[in-house]
Order: C-alpha cells, then sequence, then structure tokens
C-alpha cells in the first residue's frame, strides 16, 4: 500500500485549484454511559451538584460505566457548520469500548498552531524517530452547556474557563486516543474530505498565555518506557549449586539405586528431588531423579536404571528447582499457560524452567541450566533470579511483534507489513534464537534487529499503524515527482551524505555468552567480512570504511543471511546516500510515509546536465495545510533488480517488474544490463 | 416598521438575561443559541418547538438576529412572542421571519417590552440555530460616507506554484473581512448616552452582528469584533467623527 486512503471526494477536492483547508482535532476521552441517578447509577447528590460523567468527578465509581466521547476542536477561519458535526460511530478498533451512538458535537475554532515533529524515518537506525505533535488552542469563558451533562440543573453559572474545567474534570487523559484530521471546509461539512492521522495524548496544559498546549506521540512511544524482559524481584531462598554432589558411584548399586560417593551428604533425604546424571563409564547418558536418599548409606533411590551403576560410574547431582521469596513467583510466566519457553537467569547463569507452582520453578532435568552459551554457576540464597525473554527459532517478524506488544502497544497496531515483509525477504533465513536476560529498552532493542537485517519500521499516522519495510526495491508502480508539476518552487535541497558511505562491513555473530559482553567481538563465534574492493580502489574512492555490526539475535544458522545482510549494506552504502527536501502542492500528498518515488530535478543531474531520476523512500511527510514538506532518502540500490516472476506474468518487456535472466554476454536480449540476483 | 436605513447592530439579547428552556432538544443546548459564538447550537427533536427566557422584569426588545443556522435550508418559520404570564393566558406575536438564507437575517419590529420572550419555530424539517439574538438593536445616526468600501476582504493563505513556474494550486485558509467605519457628524450626546454606554457593555468585548446597509443588501451582515480602540474627535460642537476597527470572516 502506498497511497494515502481517500475518498472520491477528497480526490476532486486535492485536484481543484483553490481549496480551503482545515484542521479537525479530535479526543478521544472517557465517558460514563450513566444518567447520574438512575441505575445502574446510585449517586444520590442534591440536584445542582451532579458529576460531570467523568471517572474523577464521579460519584458512584464502582458503577462508572466508561464509553468513549468525542470532543473537537478546528483551526481558526474555518466557519463552523451550523449542525454541529454529527457522526456515528461504532466500535473503533483501537479501543476496548463502544463510542456512544450518534454524536452531534460543535466544531469549536480554538486551534490557533501545530507545531510538528513529524515520523521521521531513518534507515540507519531501523526505528524511526517517535513524532511529536504539539497543539495550541485558545482558551475562553464558555456557558459550558456543551461540557456539562447537568448544565440544566446547575445552581450557578460555571466558573473559570473551557480548558480549565476540561482538565480538573478529565484527569485521565494520557494515553487516550487523539486524531488529526486535516482536509478541507465545505458547505455542508465533509469528513471525507479529510485525512485521519492517529496519535495518543502525552499532556494538555495551560500556559502562561492562557493558551492550552496539548501534546500527541505515536504509540511506539510506549517501546520507549518500557523494559523487555519485565524487571522481576525473586530471589533465591535456598543454594543453588552447580553440582549438590559430584563423584563415582560406591559398589553396591542396584537397579533402583545409586550408591554415591563417601563425599556426598550423610543427611537423609538431601538430594531427594534432584537429579543424578552418569556422565563417564558403566551407565553413562543415564539420568534418573532422586526419589529416596539414606545419608548414612549415601544410597540413592531412583527409577529402574537401564545399566545398573557400578564402582566406576561417575555421576553429578544436580537440583532441579529453585525456590523464590514468598509471593514473587507471580512475576514469572508460567510456560503452562505462555506456551513458550521460559528462561530465568541467575548470577551469570541463564535456566530454563518449564514448569511454575506458586514459587518454585523447576525443570525436568539439568540439560536444562546453563541455556545460551552460559556456565552452570554457584548460587547463594538472596541471589536474584530475572526473568529472561527467549526467542527459539522465530521468524523476525514474530519477535518484533513480541517486542511491540510487550511495551504494551496493542496487537492491532501492528501492521500486516511485518509478516508481509519477513516473508517476502527474510523468511527461516533470519529466524532468531536468542535470550534477553536483562531488561532492556524496548525501543532499542527493535531499532537493533531492524538495522541488523536493513530493514525501518515506523508509525504511519495515516495507516494507523506500525509498519515495517525492507530496504530492497520492490515491485509495482513507484510514483514520480518533478520540478514540472509537483515540487513547489524554490524549496527543493538535496544533501549528500557522505559520512554514511561505507566500503566494507564486518558483522559478528553466534554469541557464546547471553550474560556477556554484546559489543565485544570476542564474545561472537563467527565474523563474517563483505569488502567492496571497487570502492576501495585508489580510482574510486580510495579509503577504507568499515561498519561493524555485532548480532546477539542471529547464529551459526544464519550464516547465509548475515552475509547477504552485510552485502546489503555494503551496496546500498556504496555511494553516499542524498536526501531531497522540497514541499509539495496539497494535491501530491497522496503518497504514504514510506513509499518509494522516483525525484527528478533540475537541482539534481547528472553528467549530461540533465535531471538525474533518484529513487528515494519518503523518510519524513508533514502536511501543513498550505504544502507537504517532504523528505526523501535515495535507496542507492546498485545495479538492477527483478524479481522472480510469478506463473501467467508477460514476456519481458511487456512486463519489466520480474526478472528474466540474462542471455549471453551478460546482458538482456534488447541489451540493457541483466537483473541481479539479491 | 421601516427597516433601519443606517448601519444597524444587533448584540443586546433577552436569551442572555436567564437561562433560556428549550420546549425540546436534540443536539446542543438552548442556552447556546445566546453566546455569539457560531459553532455552539441547538436543535429540537420535533417541530414545532420553542425556546423561552424569564427575564425576570419586562424588558425591551426590537430586533432579532439570527446567524449561521438552518432555517432556510429546512423550509422553518421562526416567530418571536412576548408574555407577561409566561405564555398562559398572554402570548402575543411581536414578529415572524422566514429566512431565504443560512447565513444572516435582522428583522426588526416595534420596541416593545415582555417579561417573557419566546422563539417558535414550525416547519417540518428540524433546524439547528447558533445565535439568535432577541434585543434592542443600535441603529447609527448617520449613513457611511462615500468611501467604505463593504466588499473589501483579504484572502489567507498560500498560492504554489512549481520549480518550473507553473501554477500548481492555491490554499485558502479562511476570507477576513476587516473595515475601519467612519461615521461623520454623530451627536455628541448619542456618542455619550447611547453608544459609548453600548461600547462598555458589549461591542469592546464581544461578538455582535453588523449590518452596514439592512434597507439595500439585508443579507451583508457580518459577525465580527470590534479593535481594540474607538476615536470620536470633535467636529463641531454638537458633533463628532466616530470611528473603529471591525474584524470577522467574510460572507462565504
Amino acid at each position: 500500500m502506498t497511497h494515502i486512503a481517500t475518498t472520491p471526494a477528497r480526490t476532486a477536492a486535492v485536484e481543484a485549484h483553490e481549496r480551503k483547508v482545515a484542521t479537525v482535532v479530535e479526543l478521544h476521552c472517557d465517558f460514563c454511559q450513566n444518567t447520574y441517578g438512575i441505575g445502574p447509577c446510585t449517586a444520590s447528590g442534591t440536584v445542582g451538584s451532579e458529576c460531570y460523567n467523568t471517572y474523577f468527578t464521579c460519584q458512584d465509581k464502582p458503577n462508572y460505566l466508561r464509553s468513549t466521547k468525542i470532543t473537537r476542536f478546528v483551526n481558526r477561519g474555518v466557519s463552523p457548520p451550523a449542525e454541529g458535526i454529527i457522526e456515528e460511530y461504532v466500535e473503533d478498533d483501537y479501543v476496548e469500548d463502544n463510542y456512544v451512538g450518534a454524536e452531534s458535537t460543535p466544531l469549536r475554532p480554538y486551534l490557533t498552531g501545530t507545531a510538528n515533529a513529524p515520523v521521521t524515518i531513518d534507515i540507519e537506525a531501523g526505528l524511526a524517530s517517535r513524532s511529536n505533535v504539539t497543539l495550541t488552542l485558545a482558551d475562553e469563558t464558555d456557558n459550558d452547556a456543551d461540557s456539562d451533562p447537568y448544565f440544566a440543573t446547575r445552581l450557578m453559572a460555571p466558573g473559570g474557563t473551557y480548558w480549565g474545567r476540561w482538565l480538573a474534570r478529565n484527569k485521565n487523559y494520557y494515553g487516550r486516543v487523539a486524531k488529526l484530521r486535516r482536509g478541507f471546509a465545505a458547505s455542508p461539512w465533509n469528513f471525507d474530505l479529510f485525512i485521519d492521522e492517529q496519535y495518543v495524548i502525552s499532556n494538555i496544559a495551560l500556559d502562561s498565555s492562557g493558551s492550552v498546549k496539548i501534546t500527541l506521540k505515536d504509540p511506539i512511544k510506549l517501546a520507549d518506557n518500557s523494559k523487555v524482559p519485565l524487571p522481576t524481584s525473586g530471589e533465591l531462598t535456598t543454594v543453588l549449586d552447580d553440582y549438590a554432589n559430584v563423584g563415582v558411584a560406591l559398589a553396591g548399586s542396584t537397579a533402583t539405586t545409586i550408591n554415591l560417593a563417601n563425599t556426598a551428604s550423610a543427611v537423609d533425604g538431601a538430594y531427594v528431588g534432584m537429579e543424578v546424571y552418569i556422565y563417564a563409564d558403566t551407565g553413562a547418558g543415564q539420568r534418573r531423579v532422586i526419589t529416596a536418599y539414606v545419608g548414612a548409606t549415601r544410597t540413592a533411590t531412583v527409577a529402574t536404571w537401564s545399566v545398573t551403576p557400578d564402582a566406576t560410574s561417575a555421576y553429578q547431582v544436580s537440583g532441579l528447582q529453585i525456590t523464590l521469596n514468598s509471593g514473587s513467583g507471580a512475576q514469572y510466566a508460567d510456560p503452562a499457560t505462555s506456551g513458550k519457553n521460559e528462561y530465568v537467569r541467575i548470577n551469570s547463569e541463564i535456566i530454563r524452567y518449564t514448569a511454575k507452582v506458586g514459587d518454585v520453578l523447576s525443570w525436568p532435568d539439568s540439560t536444562y541450566r546453563a541455556q545460551f552459551g552460559t556456565a552452570r554457576g554457584k548460587h547463594s540464597t538472596t541471589d536474584s533470579a530475572q526473568l529472561c525473554r527467549a526467542y527459539i527459532d522465530k521468524p523476525v517478524d514474530q519477535v518484533l511483534s513480541d517486542l511491540l506488544t510487550q511495551s504494551g502497544i496493542a496487537a492491532n497496531y501492528i501492521s500486516s507489513s511485518f509478516a508481509a515483509t519477513a516473508a517476502a525477504w527474510y523468511g527461516a533465513a533470519f529466524n532468531i534464537t536468542a535470550c534477553l536476560s536483562a531488561p532492556e529498552k524496548a525501543s532499542d532493542l527493535i531499532g537493533e534487529i531492524l538495522r541488523e537485517i536493513g530493514a525501518v519500521a515506523w508509525w504511519s499516522p495515516h495507516t494507523q499503524k506500525i509498519e515495517m519495510k525492507a530496504i530492497q526495491p520492490e515491485a509495482g508502480e513507484t510514483h514520480s515527482w518533478g520540478d514540472n508539476s509537483e515540487i513547489i518552487f524554490n524549496s527543493l535541497s538535496v544533501k549528500i551524505m557522505d559520512d554514511l558511505r561505507i566500503t566494507q562491513a564486518a558483522i559478528s555473530y553466534d554469541l557464546r555468552d547471553a550474560t556477556e559482553s554484546l559489543s565485544s567481538s570476542r564474545n561472537f563465534r563467527h565474523t563474517d567480512v563483505v569488502v567492496n574492493l571497487n570502492a576501495q580502489s585508489k580510482n574510486e574512492y580510495g579509503d577504507v570504511r568499515p561498519a561493524v555490526i555485532t548480532s546477539r539475535w542471529f547464529g551459526v544458522a544464519n550464516s547465509t543471511a548475515m552475509v547477504s545482510a552485510a552485502s546489503r549494506k555494503v551496496s546500498r552504502l556504496y555511494h553516499a546516500p542524498k536526501i531531497f527536501s522540497f514541499k509539495l502542492d496539497p494535491k501530491n500528498h497522496t503518497i504514504l510515509l514510506g513509499s518509494y518515488v522516483n525525484i527528478s530535478s533540475y537541482k539534481y543531474i547528472g553528467p549530461t546536465g540533465t535531471p538525474k531520476i533518484e529513487l528515494c523512500m519518503i523518510t519524513k511527510l508533514v502536511d501543513a495545510g498550505t504544502h507537504t514538506e517532504v523528505e526523501a532518502r535515495s535507496l542507492n540500490f546498485a545495479g538492477r533488480y527483478g524479481y522472480v516472476a510469478p506463473p501467467g506474468t508477460a514476456n519481458y518487456p511487456t512486463n519489466t517488474t520480474y526478472a528474466h535472466i540474462a542471455g549471453t554476454n551478460d546482458k538482456m536480449g534488447n541489451g540493457d544490463e541483466p537483473y541481479l540476483t539479491i | 416598521m421601516a427597516v433601519p436605513v443606517n448601519p444597524f447592530i444587533c448584540w443586546d439579547n433577552r436569551f442572555a438575561d436567564a437561562v433560556p428552556v428549550a420546549s425540546s432538544t436534540y443536539a446542543g443546548a438552548a442556552a447556546n443559541i445566546a453566546n455569539f459564538r457560531p459553532y455552539t447550537n441547538w436543535t429540537p427533536v420535533t417541530l414545532p418547538a420553542t425556546i423561552t427566557v424569564n427575564c425576570g422584569t419586562a424588558k425591551y426588545a426590537d430586533c432579532l438576529g439570527l446567524f449561521n443556522h438552518t432555517l432556510a435550508s429546512s423550509g422553518s418559520t421562526i416567530q418571536v412572542r412576548g408574555s407577561t404570564d409566561n405564555f398562559v393566558a398572554s402570548d402575543v406575536l411581536v414578529a415572524t421571519l422566514v429566512p431565504d438564507n443560512n447565513t444572516a437575517s435582522i428583522v426588526n419590529f416595534t420596541s416593545v417590552a415582555y417579561r417573557y420572550w419566546r422563539i417558535t419555530i414550525t416547519g417540518t424539517a428540524v433546524p439547528t440555530l447558533s445565535i439568535v439574538a432577541l434585543g434592542v438593536g443600535l441603529e447609527f445616526p448617520t449613513g457611511l460616507p462615500y468611501g467604505f468600501d463593504p466588499l473589501a476582504r483579504q484572502v489567507f493563505g498560500q498560492t504554489n506554484i512549481s520549480e518550473q513556474g507553473l501554477p500548481l494550486g492555491k490554499v485558502v485558509l479562511f476570507e477576513q473581512w476587516k473595515q475601519n467605519v467612519s461615521f461623520n457628524f454623530i451627536p455628541s450626546s448619542w456618542l455619550r448616552t447611547v453608544f459609548l454606554p453600548t461600547w462598555k457593555l458589549h461591542l469592546r468585548g464581544k461578538p455582535f452582528l453588523f449590518a452596514w446597509d439592512l434597507t439595500r443588501y439585508p443579507t451583508e451582515i457580518y459577525l465580527v469584533e470590534a479593535g481594540d480602540s474607538i476615536k470620536s474627535p470633535q467636529n463641531l460642537p454638537a458633533y463628532s467623527t466616530l470611528s473603529f476597527d471591525l474584524k470577522g470572516v467574510a460572507l462565504p
């Protein structure tokens, strides 16, 4: 999807030479569906002392019935429709509640300014910057008739101003939905002429000048404020040794017992519930859970051995559970309900547990200890147990989605482009096996993965989803913007980002120990290096610019993918990327952020002096009303790319999107350069 | 009653004297018609519909001003009625208006005082009303001098051309109607006894309806706010020149 969703009415409006723009701000805040004093509401104040149908003014909180009320504001200068705005609302995808039926709300012309720090896609950062919209609205005295459901029964006129009262009644606005609806004023009013941007409310404050500043953020902001995994505070109440006892069995073991060495505990029952594992000589490879233990004889009872141990059998006794301080077990995921492997980190050891009962975490055998390259350790009482977040052979989109939802972002904010991109460009070759053993900022983790695989993700105010895209060529039509009929006079500038150019990329992966340093290449088993010798040659750039990447997410199973990722990066940054900044007339504000466009201008020409067509990604898009501010970054795809055509695709050159293998002489049949297979 | 021949201001409002009561309300509130805000409104459930106000004591009115409504498109008629007993036995039809546009209308009538004032709306389709001003109007003693340009308007917006100079489109934010109105030879006594009290009471701080020539151009009625200053230098011993600024949105 590259076009902003629109309507025939809006399409006609933008095509008109003259348009009258309007910006509407909608705040979707909580509102009680009840009527004061009428069941289920049991409030019984005197007439005139009713609530305002908000939670913080509620006089019967147990029966408060949350729904959503929309309050609208429009920019000054727009003649408001006499009849207000009447819209039928149904359940919104993004909130859990139903809107209250049909609404007629005034369109208050309070909006005096919009300052937009928009989403900016940064290909090198992976995760786009979060948008920050600051709205300035006027405040005024107001009769309160539209805001106070019980206006008619109040005994005195309302005091204060519109916003002063609004803030006092709606303290819980944080995180509620806000929409910026940008479009054209018409009579009768028609929201089909608008396109919507969706945000969440971050802050509303009265400023010293008497205006109101409303700050809106995009939902990815939640990932800045959350940690994955969540910090946990459980501490061991019993010792967990690396081995409770190690030795060579004494003679006399039977089909259901093993006589441990004299170094074993003399306390009866000391090893009950632990595992005895024969690691060498007679019976090697067998492991059994100890069901009884007699300290005087060092005899452990187990289920029947396949091979009865003898005096040569070397064994290890290991604990199979930890008990956490009382009540802390609730912080730990239960594998029985989470549906996935669960791990805890104690000191520098990661242990997989398979069951949780109260404050006890347990595992079936000792192979569950020392996971993700860690080593068994001796753990004392009061050592903390940190819940881990692990991914075992998971597609990248699933890992990214998990990190987003772990941040508190609703799953329906995540676009289908995540799964589509993963399927098209990454597949099983990029599946992730990794373990996060300490709380880290979720947005940093997401950005890390995106950078390593060469993808970007961003909040799209227009699709109202978090979108993802691989920095790769794409099939289909590419839009074009040029000097003639799109780019506004004297608005285009081109910045060359030479500091981003690289000539080689080294990628280290296959982490040795998930609890050790992630920046040291010594903690990685593999490193692949891709070098662009042409770029390093004296005749070309003549310098060596390495990019060094260390990846905790990918292992030896991803070797091919890692080389591919490094190659794509070297190829993409062979030449310095360009940032095109310019303005568009509103008629061209039809393409979504993150889309690819061809840009041509006499301000950016080739050696012959004619405009050079540059394929770019739209990295910033700001609707300023009178125009749209755009930033687009060149993609620098080297050579020509194509796709293996699906059945039924027309032959070249009728359909030039898909690859046709080059003929002899490394050229296409018509003499063009061949497509590359990537 | 004859239509005012000189510029006319509709500012006074009996519906602001107390909380008005509507016969029914589908959207908004009856009080919204009295606040001179074109974006707050009242819509009844059914017709006929009324809004009634109890002024406490008998109070005068001689004009009805409407702004931003759907009376014309809904084919409605609006009546002004007065009563001494809250319309039990006393119910006097004072004026009737059938608006021919949804933007603005002013009708004036013989000044009369009632304690209870009411508008009654009849018709079939339910209308919406934003501003209804029923009160005592202010007619200037003289007309505006030649040179006054009632159609002057300024577009606030941006014209876009391409890098190659071709027209791309024009974006209009709004059109402003901004005037400096200046009256020559205004009786100084009128200034002191009529205009200045009205200025202090309403004009300097609140919006009002301004009709520059109700006789010839009855639809050219603007919702305006006055500038911060008035000037009234003496011309002759008993006359002054009165000038002040007006600013509003141009008519569509």
